[in-house]
């Protein structure tokens, strides 16, 4: 590239620096942001390697320093060159991981070196990772409308940021200068670009004042594109059309405004060859002219547009590309799944499937493996974001089409790939899935949502396929780990599941075929759950009654009603061996394989949930009012049946139980306990319990709520709208009776739920500590 | 003309105009107000009527160049837009007419790179090849683009001047950072040319960095068999066809069956390929690729 920009490089990495103080001096310093003229921003994240760029008001030296934590930024990087403009790899990076960074210039931290400024690295190519991406496309006006469309995004996806910025052109109106480029795209998404890759194709308005054949102009010298396959894909030779490699997606950028656009010339040879080269699950390809669009302009008559799909798409299509996107009309169109439409005038000839292409609605644009072409694919214009909008009569092969001012947010999970149209006033007015083969569409809850701990919130998905049989599962941390909501519930498409009493923002939902669990599909981003209001019923070290003779009691000892007023009783933790006990119950020899314990506990409101804390040597199982919650070590129930396994000394298990059914009322509840002994010649036998309730939240004033990190407020969004979930905000106790009014508190799932440990309960054994003795 | 030159002129011949749209745009809005508020400005008129060109407004366009021209008739950007719009209107002979004011006087780097590719495509698509091949190494001067070093290289290839063709894709190369397109030219170049360790080296290269390696492999197939290795070639093509025998499982689509035709017609499967690329061609009658195989087929004829 000969002689195109005034800015400097540093690439290659840096050893390591132990320069921990004076990092941790820098992270506690104020952002000087005077003297930075852009940025810092990122570019060509790959899985291991970024480039972030900024660019200062005058000449300075350049640094980025870089770590997993922001207050461990120990990394570091020297732009080696004195400019304005400062463009720095960080490589030897771990996929999928998140780094923060500070940016120094002139020995003073000009950026970063907080919570703020991160980048996460791309899954490995070819990963099937969730990729969330924003859309967007002639944004560049600097107005209202433009901070809208751009608010608007930021609210619905709350937390779940997307990685990375598709621009279909037009970035900086009129003329793509650099002031423009400025203060029209690098002011507006500063907050959003610090995180989030962008990787642009080239509007008629930079091209105006850039020059696609010499890479030059402001376009050029802002953006930092792979030329050279540094990304993935092959190497075009040219910053102006580049591929990239981004977890199981293969994106394609092409140039349609300045490159030469015969399928002979460069660019649509070098695509050819990509598509020729790469294996991955999905093809997303996108440039300013989109081949289909009757918006503020008009594909049937603009030269543009026409050869790029006279020319690119015939190509494109037989490489099996999956997802068309541009920009240039200032509007929002969506197709139909399409094959083949490159005459002139389109005509709806291309229809693959008339259907409307929404999980919740005539379902999913499905892709079937196999074949040698026309599986279709989906065409979308998102040149709405910010410039003046108008259409012309619709589009032949456009399913949805809106003049109104917005942008997209597409997610891509293994098979699935979903497109939801944001508009500027927060509502999203469409939204697209295309599965490929077999496979489940989660559309609710699906990211954003506020649930409320006890209110039944729909889980809504669709499949493609024989699957006969779902199971559903649910996540409090983003999903590294899974609970079960329901091991195996017919297919219908709709689940209502009581949300259990957790308090978290990272929360998802997975739905999986039952007859393959490879084919599931998860929330594409993580919903609120707000805890209700948290009652101690009985705590550790409570008084409880207790019989240790010996005898078997059958069931009745644990169902509402049992007479135990003649039993002995003392305070917890009860048993024997260990010599920590405050109540010492019968040791025999040899041991009883079972001891009972019970007491009550009073309800005076609406109970919704419940954690159990469980204090168990060996194996134990508890009863609320004849009905078995929860369960450790004792897979046998039988009086005279061993602990299935030896537990640790006082090790603790911890319930989180969903109630469903609740077996709570209004007033006196019975609590029983049966704990086991793994053998007859064990040492010890220890119980102990806690009981908290969890009632509902107050109804809060008003709607909504805020999401953590103060960065956008969720709106219920999600692809298809809010689920039902009850009351959203901060709760807070009363302490008054509840309102329900019927004597029991319960809310009853439909579709039989089973009963035993799989009621909604999940389990976390917290092992401690004491060497187990074993008797001679 | 030879016909590999009349292929590559209408190859790159100027691509016919489109229909005139009547509609203006936001951003042709907003000029009509700028000139209509200055209406001698010889700026404002040349974007206006680069506008009104891409919209196939030549008659507006037109109007706005001669505006421009009174105003400015010193400047040569004119005359190197009025040269697009007469190639646009379907007019080479304007066109060209037009490139040489534009390129006898001051223009920017850029604008003289354009001048020159634009003459170079006006002259192969009246059979000069000669005078296109300067053309477009002036513009390269210029500007060095892919697209500049792969036509002047084709016409190179056409008029079998190897050598040259080498020496041109490799300066591509150097000064693009690794094209593949030219990579990939100078690879079959040099196979032709009987430069075949240099061949296996670049191709090798190339199979290191390409997930999906089996169009490569055909190439360097080609390459062990000029080097009179047929059994390299044979095994290289049989690991082409076990790579794109897995990828069409995985993930097929027709470029990729394509691939395989062409794999089992070197592998002297003809009748195979010419079942593969005539149901390609059935379901995509515009694919480019798929029209060349067949034809490269039909030519060689025979086979199993």
């Amino acid at each position: 590239m000969s002689g195109r920009r005034a800015r400097s490089r540093a690439r290659g990495r840096v050893a390591p620096g132990a320069i921990l103080a004076a990092i941790l001096a820098l992270a506690c310093a104020e952002e000087v942001s005077a003297g930075l003229d852009r940025g810092p921003y990122l570019h060509q994240t790959t899985a291991t390697s970024t480039i972030v760029v900024w660019r200062t008001a005058d000449d300075s030296t350049g640094e980025v320093r870089f770590g997993t934590a922001p207050e461990l930024l120990d990394g570091s990087v020297v732009s080696g060159v004195v400019g304005r403009q400062h463009e720095v790899k960080l490589s030897g990076l771990q996929p999928a991981t998140r780094y923060y960074y500070a940016v120094i210039s002139d020995g003073a931290m000009v950026a970063g070196g907080d919570a703020k400024h991160y980048v996460d690295t791309a899954p490995p190519t070819g990963e099937r990772a969730k990729i969330r991406a924003w859309v967007l496309g002639d944004s560049g006006t600097g107005n209202q409308n433009q901070a809208n469309v751009r608010d608007a995004m930021l609210t619905h996806v709350g937390r779940d940021r997307p990685s990375l910025l598709l621009h279909m052109g037009d970035m900086a109106y009129s003329n793509g200068t650099n002031a423009e480029f400025t203060d029209k795209f690098f002011a507006p998404y500063r907050e959003i670009l610090r995180n989030t890759t962008v990787w642009p194709a080239l509007g008629n308005h930079e091209g105006s004042s850039a020059d696609s054949a010499t890479q030059t102009g402001p376009y050029y010298t802002a953006y930092v594109l792979p030329s050279a396959g540094e990304a993935g894909g092959l190497a075009s030779g040219t910053e102006a059309y580049y591929s990239f490699d981004y977890g199981n997606v293969h994106f394609i950028v092409l140039d349609s405004h300045e490159s030469p656009r015969e399928p002979d010339g460069a660019m649509l040879q070098w695509m050819a060859i990509d598509l020729a080269t790469t294996s991955a699950e999905w093809v997303i390809a996108y440039w300013h002219h989109p081949p289909y669009t009757k918006g503020t302009h008009d594909s049937d008559t603009e030269t543009q547009h026409i050869e790029m799909r006279e020319n690119a798409l015939p190509i494109l299509e037989a490489g099996g590309v999956d997802l068309v996107l541009g920009g240039h009309s200032h509007i929002y169109e969506r197709s139909y799944l399409v094959d083949g439409g490159y005459e002139t005038p389109t005509t709806d000839a291309g229809i693959l499937s008339m259907i409307d292409g929404r999980a919740d609605g005539d379902g999913p644009y499905v892709k079937p493996p196999g074949g040698l072409g026309h599986l279709g694919a989906l065409y979308v214009v998102a040149g709405h974001g910010g410039a003046t909008v108008g259409s012309l009569p619709q589009h032949p092969l456009m399913y949805f089409a809106e003049a109104q001012h917005g942008s997209c947010i597409l997610d891509v999970h293994q098979n699935r790939l979903t497109l939801i149209n944001i508009r500027d006033d927060g509502e999203v007015s469409d939204h697209v899935t295309l599965i490929k083969g077999q496979g489940i569409e989660i559309f609710a809850p699906n990211g954003g949502e506020a649930l409320t701990v006890g209110g039944v919130a729909e889980i809504g998905w669709a499949t493609v396929g024989p699957i006969a049989e779902v199971g559903l599962d649910y996540s409090i941390d983003d999903g590294l780990t899974w609970m079960p909501i329901a091991d195996a519930v017919p297919n219908t498409g709709v689940y209502p599941w009581l949300v259990p009493p957790v308090d978290t923002a990272k929360g998802l939902v997975r739905v999986k075929a039952v007859s393959d669990p490879t084919i599931y599909d998860e929330s594409n981003a993580s919903f609120v759950v707000e805890g209700g209001v948290e009652i101690g019923a009985i705590d550790f070290g409570a008084e409880w009654s207790y019989h240790d003779q010996g005898v078997d009691l059958g069931d009745a000892w644990r169902m509402p009603g049992y007479d135990f007023k003649e039993w002995p009783s003392g305070p917890a933790q009860l048993g024997y061996g260990e010599g920590d006990e405050a109540t010492a119950i019968l040791d025999a020899d040899p041991n009883y394989p079972s001891a009972y314990f019970l007491r009550t506990f009073d309800v005076d409101q609406e109970i919704v949930g419940a954690t159990l804390e469980v204090l168990h040597d060996d194996g134990a199982a508890v009863w609320l009012n004849g009905q078995l919650v929860a369960s450790v070590n004792a897979d046998d129930l039988a009086y005279d049946a061993w602990a299935s396994a030896q537990s640790d000394d006082n090790a603790v298990a911890v319930f989180d139980l969903a109630l469903a059914p609740n077996p709570l009322v209004m007033g006196t509840n019975v609590i029983g306990v049966m704990v086991k002994q793994v053998s007859g010649d064990s040492s010890d036998l220890s119980f102990d319990l806690k009981l908290t309730l969890i009632a509902p939240a107050v109804e809060p004033e008003t709607t909504g709520g805020e999401t953590e990190g103060g960065e956008g407020t969720t709106a219920g969004g999600g692809s298809s709208g809010t689920a039902s979930g009850g009351s959203t905000g901060a709760s807070s106790a009363t302490g008054t009776a509840g309102d329900d009014g019927g004597g029991c508190a319960c809310r009853s799932r439909e579709g039989g739920e089973r009963l035993g440990l799989g009621i909604g309960a999940s389990l976390l054994v917290l092992l401690r500590r004491r060497r187990r003795r074993v008797r001679a | 003309m030879t016909r590999a030159l009349l292929t590559l002129a209408l190859a790159f011949s100027v691509i016919a105009p489109a229909a005139a749209h009547p509609r203006l745009a936001d951003q042709e809005d907003a000029l009509d107000r700028a000139i209509t508020a200055a209406p001698g400005d010889p700026e404002l008129r040349l974007r206006r009527a680069r506008i009104r060109r891409e919209r196939g407004d030549h008659r507006g366009a037109a109007a706005d160049l001669e505006a421009a021209r009174r105003a400015a008739p010193e400047d040569r950007r004119m005359d190197l837009e009025r040269a697009r719009l007469r190639a646009d209107a379907g007019d080479p002979a304007g066109a060209e007419e037009a490139l040489a004011p534009a390129l006898a006087g001051p223009l920017s780097a850029g604008e003289r790179g354009e001048a020159h590719e634009l003459r170079a495509r006006l002259r192969l698509g009246r059979g000069d090849p000669e005078g296109a091949r300067a053309d477009l190494t002036a513009a390269i001067e210029a500007r060095p683009t892919p697209e500049r070093y792969l036509l002047r290289g084709r016409i190179d290839e056409a008029a079998g001047e190897l050598d040259a063709a080498a020496r041109g894709y490799r300066e591509g190369l150097d000064h693009l950072g690794g094209a593949v397109v030219l990579e990939l030219a100078l690879i079959r170049v040099e196979r032709e040319r009987g430069h075949l360790a240099l061949a296996i080296a670049r191709i090798d290269a190339l199979i290191r960095r390409a997930p999906v390696a089996a169009d490569l492999r055909l190439e360097r197939a080609a390459i062990l068999a000029a080097a009179g290795d047929r059994e390299g070639a044979e095994a290289e093509l049989g690991r082409a066809l076990q790579e794109i025998d897995g990828v069409l499982e995985r993930r097929p689509s027709a470029l990729h069956a394509l691939t395989r035709a062409r794999i089992l017609a070197a592998l002297g499967r003809r009748a195979e390929a010419r079942t593969i690329a005539a149901a390609i061609e059935r379901e995509h009658p515009k694919l480019p690729q798929a029209a060349a195989l067949i034809a490269e087929l039909a030519v060689d004829g025979g086979g199993r």
